[in-house]
């Protein structure tokens, strides 16, 4: 099961669990899952995110965490610091932050 | 009844929210949320999930366990998995059979039977008025007036209305009564 949460959705607040989650709406807090989470275009994230693996298209404000693999795509920006074990950041993406691989 | 939509939001079973969630689409609940829930567009609490929250929504239909208020623009149904604390709002609410609930229900459009009332008001007063109030207060009356005649047949009538009637001796008994309860 996937949480998606649509391009409509406003989130003031936490969202944790231990699915995957596709978010597509405006987060303002922090994510904290076990499990994939991908942040779309139209994605607006403001906060801390940890969860098992990231794919970033959208826009990211904050410090994220995956304990696997983070992935920004041409599409995603971001402005924070990445901790992960595997990094990957496209052609054509925006990133503004520290990464730290250990 | 679940569709595969764009306008189309999810919480999984092992998924919790906590904080205000607003947006124009449907959303499913499976999993949980702790907070305030404002939504243009349908609300399903399914039977899996369980919302801490008072929720808005243009329809709201629970399987599920909601503690909090809930008011519809449309329609509130409680279907039979319904666990339900709180308040519902709502021009049309069902229940189905199973359905558990506690809580007040505000049913209807309440405006439109303001107006009414208010139109009805000269009738509605006449009527009322016209028909129970005064079959009541006239039997209290009645019974307060028989009481009362009662009570006065007993006290004075007795005592001293009948004492100027009376011969000069039992006027004087009379009195003679009288002094005596005065000391």
């Amino acid at each position: 099961m996937t949480t998606k949460l649509g391009s409509s959705l406003v989130i003031e607040g936490d969202v944790l669990g231990e699915d995957p989650v596709q978010v597509s709406g405006v987060i303002k807090g922090r994510i904290a899952i076990r499990g994939e989470l991908t942040l779309e275009v139209s994605a607006d994230v403001e906060g801390e995110v940890n969860a098992e693996s990231l794919t970033l298209s959208g826009r990211l404000q904050g410090k994220a965490r995956a304990d696997n693999r983070l992935e920004i795509t041409n599409e995603g920006r971001m402005i924070g610091d990445i901790r992960a074990r595997r990094i990957l950041i496209a052609d054509g993406a925006q990133f503004k932050g520290n990464i730290d691989m250990n | 009844m679940k569709q595969d939509q764009d306008n189309q939001s999810e919480i999984s079973p092992n998924t919790v929210i906590r904080g205000r969630i607003q947006g124009s689409e449907n959303l499913w609940v499976e999993g949980r949320i702790d907070g305030e829930v404002d939504l243009d567009g349908v609300l399903m609490i399914q039977s899996e999930g369980v919302v801490k929250a008072d929720v808005q929504a243009t329809r709201i239909d629970i399987d599920g366990v909601l503690v909090g208020d809930a008011s519809a623009l449309d329609v509130i149904v409680l279907d039979k998995g319904a666990r339900v604390v709180g308040d519902l709002k709502a021009p049309s609410i069902r229940f189905a059979e199973g359905a558990c609930f506690t809580g007040a229900l505000d049913i209807g459009d309440v405006e439109a039977a303001r107006r009414d009332s208010s139109r009805a008001i000269p009738r509605a007063r006449s009527g009322s008025t016209s028909l129970p109030a005064p079959s009541a207060s006239s039997k209290v009356h009645s019974s307060s007036v028989s009481h009362a005649e009662e009570a006065l047949k007993k006290t004075p009538v007795t005592s001293f209305a009948p004492a100027s009637k009376l011969s000069p001796a039992e006027g004087r008994k009379k009195r003679v009564v009288v002094k005596k309860r005065g000391r």
